[in-house]
């Protein structure tokens, strides 16, 4: 996206790019941010909450742009400071080649938690992958916690990021997974035998944001660049990135469920959900360390 | 008590894994570096001189590499030595003992090939002469002569186990066994800054036991310093080498089995990984090079090259370089700032990465601000990944000198002053000769590391700030196994090649100016 992103800007700007894990990027704006300023203008990354917090602390910059007239009102924050660009979904994965016999892989959330996959299954730390909280929220707020108990009983392990879970379940290690659908679609593209499953109790939404940074030095630039997120050309390089875009219209990633039959069976997102999460962020951290890390 | 939104006995059970960890593997350290130095300064065992080079390279290996190596061999479900390993696999204390142990392996086996180099075989061959047996030798003659860079190569190890992150995360997480920095770790991710604090507050837990250590090591080190040191020379003839006789084919084989053990088996487990279409698919049929291409034809890569040979190169150098002229002053002049300020650096290397990049992020921000209001701007990346490079392993090459200096009786300095001659000529004439093999390890011990850094600068590295660190995690975060794994080999390949060439006594020729 970098290039087409730079060629979108007028021909005396340079795009300076920096790319790394949501929970990095976080690290390194908050620290920035703590000491006085931050050297970004705008921050894309999948942890919503994040977005929530520094909206919260005045940091972003109200921007209500027309670009984004096709985005869902649920994914857009009501004062303009955020809005989603691109929606990653947490499903469940599995190795086929484990799974050779009549016993299936599972199917919802709800298998899992079942003896049968005991020492089967793995998921991405909740303290380390944005992603992987916004399950854990939105599976706790669902079942409770004796969820994460019975899946404790099940000796999940939960380390490392999405790619971790993906390699656990290649070699088979933990044929299951809690994952990001995208990791599970680019490890299919590569030839892994690795494929997704949409729960029958839900997929779960991730929402992923684009804002812009209060104390930007070039604010006309940034709102640029922020419209130029929307576009068809950005958004499909999202797709081909292997995400769901916001926009109706657009096409699907490939190897996917259809974004329409995907919305059947999501679970609910607002904005609501995503404040109340949010409050209660630190218990869910704790409580999630204390069933299941401990 | 310690932090929040975690138990006290939690935080207790992390303090002790952490301490015993660390112990157990200074011990097995310092035992087998023991018996490595002396294998192939003082033996005739089969191949020593490619064996000296090859056992300093784990430590050229970054440890997380190391540990995604062993989780390809010890993989309960696939590892192809799963067998060896209890139900679990590699995951558990034993494997962050076996893995930490190869890397931490070096300081002591370093420390000590150098000691056994400098030191002149006359005492020993006198000691044989006289009827004393190979082990009588060691006890009553190396041992109290090699005893404080042992014991400083066992606080490095001790010190790197406690602060490392990358093994116990990567082996300990998964089955719940946490240490203290994979606990700081944690903290640091609850979120927010009541997260960073509660981090910060038990990173001061691991400083206070960092301290003990590095305290406690003095003691020991100033107790050997007031028995004297030993006249000891570089030009010595060739030691006498003792006969292994009947042994020499059982221990030339053991030794090499090790060298298989700590190297050849992650190297290959690496390889097999990287030709592998997708983790866990190691059947020679369907091996690849596509992992290999995808990382050589990475623009990041290049850049990543340059900017990490761009760091590592001339940070390592003036690091050992200000390291030899520090130590000299707090040993040989008895400077006491030059002494506590060796003795603070062992503040940083025990600080766990994390912790250190944080506190460097907010001094950036305040410098750039500072620095902005006077019209100017430091907006590379790369100059306070330097920093914390030189920051955060200066202490290897202080202390190794400081032990180096305290073995060497100043003999030939006194010789050299009253023939009036100056510091600088000092240094270059006498002490940059005699020490040049401390000088070599020290500098070998501080650049490999920072070549392959990769958790202080994934959190400081910015646009145009790539290193090979940073690369590596990319591709393990966002490409796949087995690109990462091959740009792992591809590193590995060439600090085996660059051990290769250490091995002969080119750098030291060049270091000695002849």
């Amino acid at each position: 996206m970098r290039e087409p992103l730079s060629k979108a800007m007028p021909p005396d700007v340079e795009v300076m790019w920096f790319q790394s894990g949501s929970e990095n990027i976080a690290s390194k704006v908050n620290a920035e941010l703590a000491a006085g300023a931050s050297r970004a203008d705008l921050v894309l990354t999948s942890d919503p909450f994040w977005y929530y917090e520094l909206k919260d602390q005045g940091c972003l910059l109200p921007y209500k742009s027309e670009a984004a007239r096709d985005i869902p009102d649920i994914y857009v924050d009501p004062d303009g400071a955020y809005a989603g660009v691109r929606l990653p979904v947490m499903v469940i994965g599995y190795n086929p080649r484990y799974f050779t016999d009549n016993s299936g892989p599972p199917r919802s959330w709800k298998d899992l938690a079942d003896p049968r996959f005991k020492r089967l299954i793995s998921m991405p730390n909740p303290l380390e992958s944005g992603s992987s909280f916004t399950a854990v929220a939105l599976l706790q707020s669902r079942f409770g916690w004796d969820y994460f108990e019975r899946l404790r009983a099940n000796d999940i392990i939960a380390a490392g990021g999405n790619s971790s879970v993906i390699t656990r379940m290649e070699t088979r290690e933990r044929p299951v997974g809690i994952v990001l659908l995208e990791n599970v679609l680019k490890a299919w593209d590569k030839g892994s035998p690795v494929r997704p499953v949409y729960p029958s109790d839900g997929t779960i939404p991730v929402l992923s944001p684009i804002a812009i940074l209060r104390d930007t030095r070039n604010p006309e630039l940034a709102k640029k660049a922020y419209d130029w997120f929307f576009s068809d050309e950005a958004q499909r390089a999202i797709v081909r990135g292997s995400m769901y875009s916001l926009i109706e219209s657009a096409p699907s990633p490939e190897h996917s469920l259809p974004y329409t039959e995907l919305k059947k069976s999501m679970m609910p997102w607002s904005a609501g959900i995503l404040a109340q999460m949010f409050a209660e962020r630190a218990v869910i951290k704790s409580k999630f360390s204390e069933t299941v890390l401990r | 008590m310690f932090a929040d939104g975690v138990s006290n006995s939690a935080v207790i059970e992390a303090l002790a894994r952490s301490l015993s960890l660390s112990l157990v593997v200074a011990l097995v350290s310092g035992a087998t570096g023991c018996l490595a130095a002396w294998l192939v300064t003082r033996s005739d065992v089969g191949g020593s001189r490619a064996l000296a080079g090859l056992f300093s390279m784990p430590y050229a290996i970054p440890a997380y590499l190391l540990g995604m190596a062993w989780i390809v061999l010890g993989n309960p479900a696939v590892g192809a030595i799963r067998e060896l390993f209890p139900e679990g696999g590699i995951y558990g204390f034993h494997g962050m003992v076996l893995v930490e142990s190869t890397v931490a392996f070096a300081f002591p086996y370093l420390e000590l090939k150098a000691g056994f180099e400098r030191m002149d075989p006359s005492l020993e061959e006198a000691a044989r002469t006289s009827g004393a047996g190979p082990w009588r030798v060691f006890r009553d003659v190396s041992f109290p002569l090699l005893w404080p860079p042992l014991v400083n190569g066992m606080c490095l190890s001790f010190l790197y186990t406690l602060s490392s992150f990358g093994v116990p995360a990567m082996l300990g997480m998964p089955v719940r066994q946490f240490v203290l920095t994979t606990l700081i770790y944690s903290q640091f991710k609850l979120g927010g800054m009541a997260g960073i604090w509660s981090g910060l507050r038990l990173s001061l837990l691991l400083l206070v036991m960092a301290m003990l250590v590095l305290a406690l090591s003095n003691r020991l080190v100033g107790l050997q310093r007031r028995r004297g040191g030993a006249i000891t020379g570089s030009r010595v003839s060739r030691p006498g080498l003792v006969r292994l006789s009947g042994a020499r084919v059982p221990v030339t084989a053991a030794a090499w089995a090790v060298f298989a053990l700590v190297v050849a088996l992650p190297w290959g487990a690496l390889a097999f990984s990287a030709l592998a279409p997708v983790a866990g698919s190691y059947s020679p049929s369907e091996w690849t090079l596509r992992n290999l291409e995808y990382v050589l034809n990475l623009p990041e890569f290049r850049e990543a090259l340059v900017n990490s040979l761009a760091l590592s190169l001339p940070v390592a150098t003036f690091v050992v370089g200000s390291g030899f002229v520090l130590a000299f002053a707090a040993v040989r002049r008895g400077s006491r700032l030059a002494a506590r300020l060796v003795e603070s650096m062992g503040v940083p290397f025990s600080t766990p990465g994390t912790v250190i990049a944080i506190l460097l992020i907010f001094a950036a921000t305040w410098v750039s601000a500072a620095l902005g209001r006077v019209g100017l701007s430091l907006d590379s990346p790369l100059v306070w990944i330097a920093l914390a490079y030189a920051v955060k392993y200066c202490a290897v090459s202080a202390r190794m000198l400081t032990a180096a200096y305290r073995q060497v009786h100043p003999s030939l300095e006194e010789a050299a002053v009253v023939s009036g001659a100056t510091t600088f000529i000092l240094l270059r004439t006498i002490w940059l000769p005699l020490l040049s093999r401390t000088v070599l390890a020290a500098w070998f011990l501080t650049a490999l590391p920072m070549f392959t850094e990769l958790t202080m600068s994934v959190l400081l590295t910015g646009p145009g700030g790539a290193t090979l660190g940073t690369v590596l995690f990319q591709l393990q975060e966002y490409a796949d196994q087995p690109s990462a794994a091959a740009l792992a080999w591809i590193l590995l390949s060439a600090a085996l090649v660059g051990a290769f060439f250490m091995r002969g006594r080119r750098a030291e020729e060049i270091l000695e100016g002849r």
